[in-house]
Formats: structure tokens, sequence, C-alpha cells
């Protein structure tokens, strides 16, 4: 509260720069103007910050922006993974689908603005690029200094209270955020590399310096060189969160650290007796490590893993919006991202696009195996027949959504997958069709509580998704509830990002 | 030879706007890339007479005054140089070229009552395209009557400058964007011609290119995975591959164009690269570098990256910026992530 008091205080004693009067004159408003978007003002004022549709007044005063000649300019920031290869690439698709021709002027090393040019030679929108890191991208949100935050991962609870303070909303909000594609974290090694797979565990305690030397991995006498990104930038971030911390480590001193994961991938290439995380979407000429669980299931990143988050260690890439309007060239940009264009750039630059793809269920043996394994004293021989029963014939689509430990609360991107699922039931994709929404669990507890608990997600999902698909004619498909339990583990329970994993409701289409 | 290089130089804000608009001040700025689909039984060749003689880009004059571009100086300052290089008309000189090649008679395309160049050749030109391997274009052009003279051609957004040699001749060996792939030939007294060649191996090779003016003196340099300077896997300019390594599936190879020796002649570097003919998988990585010069440094550069993918569409991206101040003559300046490096995977 005080942090907002003082806000609003600075902003009266700026500079009142416009004034908003209405075309009979019964109403003036005096303030700083925030921003136009071509439709609305959106001015600072002592009542706090107020949108107002321009047709409506008349601006007087210096800061009053050209009505006639407006150019939609909108200002990106983030993560250098997302702008520098995969957001010129969408911009460049955006711009040739609408037959404007692209200019990037290059106004730094790390900063470039690309002009979208019309067929008559008008400017149509600038879009603003820089390239730092998440942190810098998401504190540029919140002082408003960028309108669009691009980020290797979800905000931590500093920075959503930030952003609460900051007038700026709740960044956890579907509606703030949008997943542009899907990466991973991923272990990388040079291609000559003995070593097959690794372990969370023992990946964990290599970036902490408790494991030094390749032996000790069943590899050769040789110290482990480790490299990391940067400290500053997300992805170590996630690293560190999402790898070390769950084994109460952190991360050793004298790890190589680099400025783009293209140049860790590269380092590593380079050194037999080097290790790295490194990002899926940029492998380079190093070879990627799949996680193998104590219990024996192994984890490769595939865009099929990646799709379905059956890969522990997937990364979404967010957008943060801000909470006032966007401009028009801005909105249709955003609906872009949506698109098939956008789908086939995303995968051309190597990262996994969110297409909702189907796979057969048959063709997944080693589930299968996995759930034969599993079986013994709680899950009997009549589950396992259950379960296969209601597999034969079905394909999986990719949307699978994950829940916290625990819970029936759908995480980011599952809740990106039901808006995604949703609207391909709009479009009748599935129509005269059967939708089973089959929900499982991780093996902690009893395998009774765990079916219930697999059963109310599943419940949850198939609700969530009949209440995105409000314009579509859900009588023309089926949407069913079916309950697995703990049946078909794909990861080890003796990680909490294995329970993570295994804790699913997944969409089988008949 | 094993090259050391320093660390990228960080570019400096800011462009001259006025000094750039002033620099590629003539510009005719039409194009013909929009009709050209529409004229396909123009093939091989089709001429028009320079019955307009005041077009010529240095008599048209279509200067970007201070005035011109008062509305949106940064976009003033982008506009390409050259004689029609820009993708939307910018200024359109009373269209009156596109005009005329719609009304060329393509079933005629030399005309046979017009003088003799001193060689006893008729005068006029003509453009021809013959398919090579790897999806590469050899382009002859023939004007008996405009010996030594500066020839653009045109390709998919890509400009380059070229001279006829003393009997009016120029042949081009050019890697094709696109298939069919659209040329357009424009000589100094304002005839033009087009020509299309069809490449049916065009899907088979990635391409990348760069395209600058003056003597900005731009490389393209591809390290094919995971190769450094110097080692054999590094093409550019002075190790630049070949078209049999591209086709034995071993790597790509560099094309230089465009001639240096015309007035404000427009340059280009392509690298093609076998997209699944090859053994190793990995990937390729692109970079713009330049040295910084004592003509070049702290000028404003135009260029423009090109880069085909695997639907059949040419990114065209028009690039400014600046290069380094000239304390830093002598030094690289290193453009990183304006070209998608190509993924490779293995047969």
């Amino acid at each position: 509260m005080a942090a907002l008091l003082f806000l609003i205080s600075g902003f009266a004693a700026a500079a009142q720069d416009v004034s908003l009067r209405s075309h009979d004159g019964s109403v003036e408003l005096d303030g700083s103007l925030i921003g136009f978007d071509g439709e609305f003002y959106r001015i600072e004022t002592i009542y706090g910050p107020l949108t107002i549709n321009a047709e409506g007044v008349t601006c007087r005063g210096p800061g009053c922006p050209d009505l006639e000649n407006f150019v939609a300019e909108i200002r990106f920031a983030g993560a250098v993974a997302i702008t520098e290869q995969l957001f010129p690439a969408l911009i460049e698709r955006f711009a040739g689908s609408r037959n404007y021709t692209l200019r990037r002027e290059i106004l730094d090393a790390n900063r470039s603005v690309f002009s979208l040019i019309r067929a008559d030679g008008g400017v149509a929108g600038r879009f603003y690029v820089t390239g730092t890191s998440t942190d810098a991208g998401l504190a540029a949100l919140l002082g408003r200094e960028a309108d669009i935050a691009l980020a290797t991962r979800q905000p931590d609870p500093v920075e959503a209270a930030a952003a609460r303070a900051a007038d700026q909303g709740e960044l956890s909000m579907v509606a703030r955020s949008r997943i542009l594609g899907l990466d991973a974290l991923v272990p990388l090694v040079a291609p000559g590399n003995p070593v097959g797979a690794l372990s969370l565990e023992d990946l964990a305690r290599v970036f902490a310096g408790e494991i030094t030397n390749w032996q000790d991995l069943g590899g050769p006498d040789a110290p482990i060189a480790v490299h990391l990104m940067d400290v500053a930038t997300g992805h170590a971030q996630d690293v560190a969160a999402r790898v070390l911390a769950p084994f109460d480590l952190v991360p050793m001193a004298g790890i190589t650290r680099h400025s783009s994961t293209a140049g860790l991938a590269d380092a590593v290439a380079q050194d037999p007796f080097a290790i790295g995380i490194g990002s899926y979407s940029e492998t380079g000429n190093a070879r990627m490590l799949p996680l193998q669980g104590s219990c024996g299931y192994l984890q490769a990143a595939t865009p099929d893993s990646l799709k379905a988050e059956d890969y522990p260690l997937t990364a979404p890439m967010f957008l943060y919006l801000p909470v006032r309007r966007m401009p028009q060239l801005g909105r249709e940009f955003l609906a872009f991202f949506g698109s098939q264009e956008a789908d086939r750039v995303i995968r051309r630059l190597g990262f996994v696009n969110q297409a909702i793809t189907a796979l057969p269920l048959g063709a997944q043996g080693d589930r299968l195996a996995n759930a034969v394994v599993a079986a013994g004293d709680e899950i009997a021989l009549e589950d396992l027949q259950h379960m296969i029963g209601a597999m034969s014939g079905a394909e999986r689509l990719s949307p699978t959504f994950r829940f916290g430990d625990g819970t029936t609360e759908l995480d980011a991107y599952s809740l990106a997958a039901v808006a995604r699922l949703a609207r391909a039931i709009e479009r009748g994709a599935y129509d005269g069709r059967e939708l089973v929404f089959a929900g499982f669990s991780d093996g902690q507890g009893r395998a009774d509580a765990n079916l219930r608990l697999a059963r109310g997600r599943a419940e949850a999902v198939r609700l969530a998704v009949i209440a995105a698909a409000s314009g579509g004619d859900l009588n023309r498909v089926r949407l069913r509830v079916s309950a697995f339990g703990e049946a078909l583990p794909m990861a080890c329970d003796d990680t909490a990002a294995g329970r993570a994993v295994n804790r699913r409701v997944e969409v089988w289409l008949r | 030879m094993l090259m050391t290089r320093k660390a990228a130089i960080a570019l400096s804000l800011g462009l001259g706007i006025v000094g750039a608009a002033a620099l590629y001040g003539q510009s005719n700025g039409f194009s013909l890339r929009g009709g050209s689909a529409a004229e396909p039984a123009a093939a091989p060749a089709i001429a028009a007479a320079p019955e307009t003689p005041d077009l010529t880009p240095a008599s048209t004059a279509m200067r970007f005054t201070a005035a011109d571009a008062a509305a949106s100086p940064a976009e003033a300052a982008l506009v390409l140089p050259s004689d029609a290089p820009a993708m939307q008309p910018l200024a359109i000189p009373g269209a009156a070229l596109p005009q005329r090649l719609a009304q060329a008679d393509p079933a005629q395309p030399v005309m046979t009552d017009q003088p003799l160049s001193p060689f006893g050749l008729p005068c006029g030109l003509t453009v021809t395209t013959e398919a090579q391997p790897a999806a590469m274009v050899a382009l002859d052009i023939m004007d008996p009557c405009q010996p030594n003279a500066r020839v653009v051609v045109e390709h998919s957004g890509l400009n380059l400058t070229g001279q006829t040699d003393a009997m009016g001749i120029l042949t081009m060996d050019i890697p094709a964007f696109e298939s069919p792939a659209f040329f357009t030939v424009r000589m100094p007294d304002g005839a033009t011609a087009s020509a299309l060649a069809g490449l049916p191996d065009i899907a088979n090779y990635a391409r990348v290119g760069v395209q600058w003016q003056e003597d900005r003196a731009l490389e393209l340099h591809a390290m094919e995975f995971g190769a450094t300077y110097g080692e054999p896997g590094h093409i550019w300019r002075d190790n630049r591959g070949s078209i049999a390594r591209a086709e034995d599936g071993e790597g790509g190879f560099m094309t230089y164009l465009g001639s240096a020796t015309v007035e404000n002649p427009m340059l280009a570097e392509i690298y093609t690269f076998p997209r699944d003919t090859l053994d190793s998988d990995g990937t390729v990585r692109l970079s713009i570098e330049a040295p910084v010069t004592a003509a070049n440094c702290g000028q404003d550069t135009l260029a423009r990256t090109l880069e085909t993918d695997t639907d059949g569409n040419v990114a065209v991206i028009e690039l400014t910026f600046t290069v380094p101040d000239c304390d830093a003559i002598g030094e690289y300046l290193l453009l990183q992530n304006l070209l998608q490096d190509l993924r490779v995977a293995a047969n």
C-alpha cells in the first residue's frame, strides 16, 4: 500500500503534459500520457492511470500524439535465448504473412528495431527488441520500459509481488501470459563422450561439485569440466531451481559460464570431458544425454516428450503482457503466435511448438513395460487389463495436464494446453469421436486414494476444457473420464521431478 | 592460414539519418517483382527498348531530401540504393517502366530495324538463363550497344551489379533462391529484360545470403559442424568450398557475386548448403563480419539478408547498422544471429 501511494504521488508531481476534454466540454482530465494505441489514450491522472477512448475527447498539450500518422510501437525485452533468433524469425514471418516489408535497424549489440512497412511505404509498426535476460525483461515490464517481457521461466514470488505493487496486476494470470513455444534444459556432452545417460541426482551433484570425475559416472578417469549459462539468465536460474534445489544443492564455484546457449553447446562439443546444461533448441554439435531414473526409466528430450511435458525439465518460453490494451498490430502479432505459420517457424528453429499431435498408444511399448514393472502389491492384474483395454485402438494427444503435489490445480503450460484443446474441439477436429481424459497419479500414498485423486484431476480437466470450448458444439464430441491411479508410471517416484511427471491427465482419442 | 579475430565490437548507437539518405540518394524505388509472376510467358526473355532515357538512375534523381524524409526520417534512411531494389515503391516515376514491360512483345525479343554495334551486332538487350547443378542459374546478358556498362540484376530481393565487356556481354552464375527463378536485368539507358529459370533441385539446398553496397566489405562466414576459424569447415571468401563438395554431401560452398568496378556497386555473398545429403549431422553457424577500415569506419551501412526455408519462402530483411568508429580500424565487426543457424540431420 505504501508503494502504491508513493507511485500515485510521484505521478501527480510529474508534468501535466496532456489535457483531454470531452467534445461537449463537460469533462476535462489533466495528466501525463502513458501511451496511445491508435484508439485509446492511457494517461496517469491524480485518480490513477485511466484509459480513455480517443473518439470522445480532444487532446491538448505538448504530450498529445499525432492521430493521423499513428505508428504502433511495441517494446519487447527479455531472454536472449528468445530474442536472438526465434523472435526475429517470428517477426519476419508475421510481416511476410501480411505483405509487409521488414527492416531491421541494429541500434546496439543486443537491441534492434524492426519496422513493418506497408506496400504504400507507410510504417505499420515498429517492434523494439532488447535481448538481456528474463530478470531484466520482467523488471522492464514492471517499470513500463517494455510492453512485453520475454521469459524463459515464470516470475518468482518476489517479481510477482513487485508486479502487484507496481499496479501491474497478477503476472500468474493466464490472460497476462502466452506460451510462445517449448524448450527444455538438457545435459550436453561432446559427441565422443562414452556416458550414455545420467540421473537427475547425479546431474545435480556434478554441478554442485560433489562429483568431479567422469569415473564416478562410468566414464574415463578424467576431471569433469562443467558449463552453465550466466548467473543472470533465466536459464541458469531455472537450472538452479529445478536441477539442484530439489537435492538441496547449489551450483559450485568455478563453473564456466556462457552468455548464449549456442556458445555453451559449442564449448561442450569441443571438449570430450565437458558437460553442460544447455537448451534442447540449441544443442549445436554436442550430444544430448537422456535422464535416467534410479528405477531405470529413461527420459529423452524429444518433440513428443516436450509437448506432453513427459520430459521433466521442459521449459516453456513465456510472454508477459501489460495490463493495458495493446495496439491493434500488437494484438494481431500475439494472435499470430497461435498460427500454423508461427508453429513452423518455431519448429524450424529447433524449438517445439504446441500444435496438437496424436501418437498411437499401441506404439508406446516402453510405457506398457513400465506398467508391468510397476504392477505388484497395489496394482492388480485386472487393473492392468482394464487400462490396456481402454488404450487399445486409441491415440494419445500431445496435450497433457499436470498438477502441483496433492492438488487439482493446473500448471501454466497445462492451462495453455486447455485452451489449445478447446480451440481444436470448437473447430470440429474431433467431431464424432470420443476424448477420454485419463487420470494418473504418482505412487506416493495409498493406491485407492491415488485412484480417487486421479479421477478428480481428470474430471477437473474435462470441466476446464468444456468451459473453454464454449464456442463449440459439445454434442458432436464425447468427453469421458477414466482413472488409472499409479498404474502407468512414466518416471521414477523417488524424485520430486519424477512424481510431477507421473501426476497427469492424458487425453486419448478414440 | 589461421586467423585470429578480436572480440566482437559493440555497435555504436544511432544512425545518421540524413547522411544515409544522401548517400543512397539515387533511387528509382520501383520494383517489378510484384508483376513478375503474371508474365511467365515472357521466358526466356523479354526486352524493352530504351525509349525513355530520362529514366536512367542518374537523371531520375528520386532523391530523398530532408523534406521527403520528414514524416518518418528513420524509414527514409533505410531505403536501399540502387536502381530498383526497394521492395515497396516509395517513389514510382510514373510507373512507366512496368507498363512498357507489359507491352513488350515476347515473341519478338530482338528488334529487326535496330542500329548495329561496332561489332556488327544488332543493338538491344537480351537475357537468357540456363539451370546449372546445385540450383545455380547461368545468366547470359547481351546488349551489344552498351559495352562496359553497369548492369543491375534482381532476383528474389537480391540486387547485384555487373559490368558488360567490350562486346556488351556479361555472364553470371547466380545461386537461385526460388524456383522458378525470376531475373530482371536493368541497363543504364533504362532498358530492362526479364527471364525465368526452373530449378528442379532447389529444395535440396538451403541458401543464405548477405547483400551490401559500396565499400562496406561485408563477409559471410559459415562454420560447419563446429569448425573454427581457418579449419577446412570454415567456409568463407578465402575458402569457398565447391559445388562438388555440396553435391557429395560434404559441406557447403560460398559464392561471391557482383562487380565492384562499377559505380554504386551492389555485391553479395551467398552460402549454399545441401539440406540432407550429408553424412554428419549438427549445426552450421553463420555470421556476418566486416573489417573496420578507413573507408567504412563510423559509416551507416545498409545491407540485406536473404534466407530460404523448407517451405520455399525467401525471408528478406533490410538491415541497417553503423560500423564502429575509426579508432577501431584493423578490428573486425562481428554480427551474430542475423542469420539463422542451419540445422542438419544426417541421412
